[in-house]
C-alpha cells in the first residue's frame, strides 16, 4: 500500500481546500474562479448591453423597470491542473539514515495532491533525480494520488540534476508546486519560475530544510557537500556561527527573490509538523490577488 | 641495580610526560560530516584540527613510552651490584731491605688483618705478590738486596681492593712499611689517587744507615791512574762509606776471597790491561772496534766516555755496569757476606782521564756497597699524609665511584641489552605507526604519529 505511510497525514488534511491564487484558465468546471464570465447562476455584476452581446443574457426585468438594457455577468468556476515538481537530488537524501528531507517532500506532495484532487483538480508529478526525470501526467481520476505515492517510493534521490528544464516543461497556467532544498540550479529554477508566473501559473515554492541544517551538530567535523565533495570545510564552534548567519541570510534572500518572481514561498523544516506545513502552504493561497479579466 | 647517571632517568621522565601530553593534545583531522549546506560554512583551512579529550593511539603511546624508558635506562648506565656484606681488609707488607725487622712488620700486618671477614696480604719488595692471611705465617726470609717499590704494591693493592669490594660492603686498606725514601717514585702518588678512600699507614722501623767508618783499600801500582782517580774521589767524599772496599788492580788471591767472605764487603777486581798476565789475551776479542777506542760506560745514572779498553768478562753474575751499547761492562757475584765486582774495561794510562769528575763518579758507583745505595731516610710527613689520603667519604659513595669506574672502563652488557630492546621496540613502533599514517582519520601534528 503506497499510501499507508501517509495515512495519518491524509486523514489530517481531509477537508482542506486549496483555492488558486489566480483565476483559473481552464474551461472545465471546477472550484476555482475562472477567468471566464458566463451564465452561471451566481450573479457577479451587471453591465450595459453592447452590440454583440448574447441577448439571452439580458436582464429583462431590469430592462422593464429602468428602461436600460443590462446583461447579467456571473463567475465561472474551473479546474486547475496542479503539477508537483520534486527535487530528488542527493542533497535531499539527508540526513541519513531516514532521508528526512526527501520523506518530508514526498509527504507534502502527497498531502497537497490529495487536497487538490479532492477539489477535482488533476494532479501530475515530475520527479527530477540523478538518473533522469519521472513524469506522471496530470489526471483527476481517483487513483492519481496512489500512483504518485507508488512512483515516489521507487525514486532514489541521487546526483545533482537541474530543476529548470523540468519547470520549463510545465504547461503555463497550471499550478506548480516546487519542492526542493534549492541547493542545485537555484538561479535557473528561479528564472523558469518567473516565466511560469508571468504566464499565469500559480507557483508555489516549498523550501525543504532539515533540522540538522538549521542547527548542525556541535561536534567538530569536516562538512562535505554530498553533491560536490570538493566542498569540504571544517565545522567547529567558530565556523558554526558564521555558517548559521550565512545560511539564514541565503534563505532570506532566496525567499525574497522567489516572492518577487510571483511565487509563493514556504519554508518547511523536517522538524515541523507536516499538517501545519500543509496548512501553511494551502493557506497562503487563501487570499488571492484579485485579477479581473473579462471574457 | 645502581644507575651511574640518574640524570638521564629524570630526562626520560620529562620526555615521557611530553609524549603523553602530545598524545593528549594530538591534533587530528575531524570526522567527515555530510552536510548539503556545507557551502555556507566559512571557507577556511580544510585541515583544521581539534584537540582530543583522551590520549589517542593508546597502544602506540605505550610502545613509545617503553622505548623512551629503555633508552633512558640505558643512558643512565645501569650497573648490577651484587649483594655485598662484611668488611674486607687488605694490607701491603713491606719485605724490602729497608725494613729493619721483617718479623715485626709481619706481626703488624697480621694484627691489621685480624677481625675482618676477609683479608689479603700483598707482600712486596721490588715485586708484589698476593698471599692469604694463613700464608703469612710461613712466609720466607726477606731478600736483603731487594729494593722496595710502593708503586708496584699499590697497583696490585688497588686491583685486589676492587675485587674485594664486589663482595664486601667495606674494604679497608693498610700499608705496613718503613716508607723509606727509596721506595717512592714518580708514580706512587698518582697511583694512590686512584683509591678514593683513606689508606692506613703502619710504619715500622727502617734499617739504620751504614757506619761511616768503613775503609777503602787500593792495591795497585804506584802510578796506576785508576788508583789515582779513586783516591781523588775518596778525598772528595764521593765514595759511599757504608762498607769496606778493596780495589785490586792485579790478580786476586785466596786472601782476597777470604776477606770478602768475612763481612759486608766489596772486592772490586779491576784488572790492569797493561800489567803482567793481563795483556791482549784478556782484551775483548769479539769486538770489531779496536781494543782502545772512544766508548762510554754506564753505572746506574752515571756515565763516562773516553778511550776505554774493553776486556773479557765472565757470563755469570749480575750486571753492575754496561757499555753504551748495552753489553755488560762490569759484573758482580755474591761471595759470603760480601760481593766480588769484576770491572771489564780499562782506562788509558796517559793523560788525566781518571781525574775527571765523570770517571770519579763512575768509579764511586763501581765501588758502592753490594746492594747498591740504600736511601733509608724517612720521607716527609706531608708526603705520608698525601699517601694516607685525607678524604672522608662514605663507603657507598666511594663504592659507587669505584663501580662507575669499573662500568665505564668495561663494556656493560645490561646497557647493550636495553639499547637493543629499545631498538626492537622502535622498529615495532614504526610498523605499528605506518598503517595509521596511510589512513585519513588521524594525523598527529608531531609528525611521529602520522
Amino acid at each position: 500500500m503506497p499510501l499507508a505511510p501517509f495515512g495519518p497525514l491524509l486523514e489530517s488534511v481531509r477537508g482542506l481546500t486549496w483555492p488558486a491564487r489566480r483565476r483559473a484558465g481552464g474551461a472545465l468546471p471546477g472550484v476555482h474562479v475562472s477567468r471566464l464570465r458566463g451564465a452561471a447562476p451566481e450573479l457577479s455584476e451587471y453591465r450595459l448591453y453592447r452590440q454583440g452581446d448574447d441577448p439571452r443574457q439580458l436582464d429583462w426585468k431590469l430592462l422593464a423597470r429602468s428602461d436600460r438594457a443590462y446583461i447579467r455577468l456571473a463567475e465561472d468556476r474551473a479546474i486547475l491542473a496542479t503539477w508537483f515538481v520534486i527535487d530528488a537530488s542527493a542533497s535531499m537524501a539527508w540526513p541519513p539514515p531516514h532521508h528526512d528531507k526527501w520523506q518530508r517532500a514526498c509527504a507534502l506532495a502527497i498531502a497537497l495532491a490529495s487536497i487538490a484532487l479532492a477539489a477535482g483538480d488533476p494532479v501530475g508529478l515530475i520527479a527530477v533525480h540523478g538518473s533522469g526525470v519521472v513524469r506522471i501526467p496530470a489526471r483527476a481520476r481517483r487513483g492519481a494520488v496512489r500512483a504518485m505515492a507508488a512512483t515516489l517510493r521507487e525514486v532514489a534521490p541521487a546526483g545533482s540534476p537541474p530543476l529548470a528544464p523540468a519547470l520549463a516543461g510545465v504547461r503555463p497556467g497550471a499550478r506548480v508546486v516546487l519542492l526542493s532544498d534549492f541547493l542545485g540550479d537555484e538561479r535557473d529554477a528561479l528564472r523558469a519560475a518567473r516565466g511560469l508566473s508571468a504566464a499565469g501559473s500559480d507557483v508555489h515554492a516549498v523550501h525543504i530544510v532539515a533540522r540538522e541544517e538549521l542547527d548542525p551538530p556541535r561536534r567538530v567535523a569536516r562538512a562535505t557537500d554530498p553533491e560536490d565533495p570538493a566542498i569540504a570545510r571544517p565545522l567547529d564552534d567558530d565556523s558554526r556561527e558564521g555558517y548559521l548567519a550565512r545560511f539564514a541570510e541565503w534563505r532570506e534572500s532566496t525567499a525574497h527573490e522567489w516572492r518577487r518572481a510571483g511565487a509563493d514561498w514556504t519554508e518547511v523544516s523536517t522538524a515541523d509538523d507536516p499538517v501545519r506545513a500543509v496548512r501553511r502552504i494551502v493557506g497562503a493561497g487563501a487570499a488571492p490577488a484579485p485579477s479581473v479579466l473579462t471574457a | 641495580m645502581t644507575f651511574l647517571a640518574p640524570g638521564f632517568l629524570v630526562a626520560t621522565l620529562v620526555a615521557a610526560l611530553a609524549a603523553i601530553a602530545l598524545h593528549f593534545i594530538a591534533w587530528r583531522r575531524p570526522d567527515d560530516l555530510m552536510l548539503p549546506t556545507a557551502r555556507f560554512v566559512p571557507d577556511r583551512s580544510s585541515r583544521r584540527s581539534a584537540r582530543a579529550a583522551r590520549p589517542s593511539d593508546l597502544p602506540l603511546l605505550l610502545l613509545r613510552l617503553a622505548v623512551l624508558a629503555l633508552i633512558g635506562a640505558a643512558l643512565a648506565r645501569p650497573v648490577l651490584t651484587p649483594r655485598r656484606a662484611g668488611v674486607a681488609r687488605i694490607v701491603a707488607l713491606d719485605r724490602s731491605r729497608a725494613v729493619a725487622d721483617p718479623g715485626a712488620a709481619r706481626d703488624s700486618a697480621l694484627a691489621f688483618a685480624s677481625g675482618a671477614d676477609a683479608a689479603e696480604v700483598i707482600v712486596f719488595d721490588s715485586l708484589a705478590t698476593v698471599r692469604s692471611r694463613g700464608e703469612l705465617s710461613s712466609i720466607g726470609e726477606a731478600r736483603p738486596e731487594a729494593k722496595g717499590s710502593l708503586s708496584g704494591a699499590l697497583v696490585l693493592l688497588l686491583r685486589r681492593a676492587d675485587a674485594l669490594y664486589r663482595q664486601h660492603e667495606r674494604v679497608e686498606v693498610a700499608i705496613v712499611s718503613s716508607f723509606a725514601e727509596e721506595e717512592f717514585d714518580a708514580a706512587t702518588l698518582p697511583l694512590r689517587g686512584l683509591w678514593p678512600d683513606s689508606i692506613r699507614l703502619i710504619r715500622v722501623a727502617a734499617v739504620p744507615p751504614r757506619a761511616a767508618s768503613a775503609a777503602v783499600e787500593v792495591r795497585s801500582a804506584d802510578d796506576d791512574p785508576v788508583a789515582a782517580g779513586v783516591r781523588l774521589a775518596l778525598a772528595h767524599g764521593m765514595l759511599e762509606r757504608g762498607t769496606d772496599v778493596r780495589l785490586v788492580r792485579g790478580a786476586l788471591t785466596s786472601a782476597d776471597s777470604a776477606w770478602v767472605r768475612d763481612g759486608d764487603r766489596v772486592l772490586a777486581h779491576w784488572p790492569d790491561s797493561t800489567g803482567p798476565g793481563t795483556a791482549a789475551g784478556r782484551l775483548r776479542a769479539d769486538s770489531a772496534a779496536p781494543a782502545e777506542a772512544v766508548r762510554g760506560v754506564l753505572v746506574g745514572d752515571r756515565a763516562v766516555v773516553g778511550h776505554l779498553r774493553a776486556m773479557t768478562l765472565a757470563d755469570t753474575g749480575a750486571v753492575a755496569a754496561r757499555w753504551l751499547d748495552g753489553a755488560p761492562a762490569a759484573r758482580q757475584q755474591s761471595l759470603g757476606g760480601g760481593c766480588v765486582r769484576t770491572i771489564g774495561f780499562d782506562v788509558p794510562r796517559d793523560g788525566d782521564f781518571t781525574l775527571s769528575p765523570a770517571f770519579r763518579r763512575v768509579a764511586a758507583g763501581l765501588l758502592a756497597p753490594c746492594g747498591g745505595s740504600i736511601a733509608v731516610m724517612p720521607v716527609a710527613d706531608t708526603l705520608l699524609s698525601r699517601l694516607a689520603g685525607g678524604t672522608r667519604e662514605t663507603a657507598s659513595a666511594s663504592g659507587s665511584r669505584r663501580a662507575g669506574a669499573t662500568a665505564s672502563g668495561e663494556s656493560n652488557p645490561l646497557r647493550a641489552g636495553l639499547l637493543a630492546l629499545a631498538m626492537a621496540l622502535a622498529v615495532i613502533e614504526l610498523l605499528v605507526r605506518r598503517p595509521r599514517g596511510g589512513g585519513n582519520m588521524r594525523a598527529t601534528r608531531s609528525g611521529a604519529g602520522a
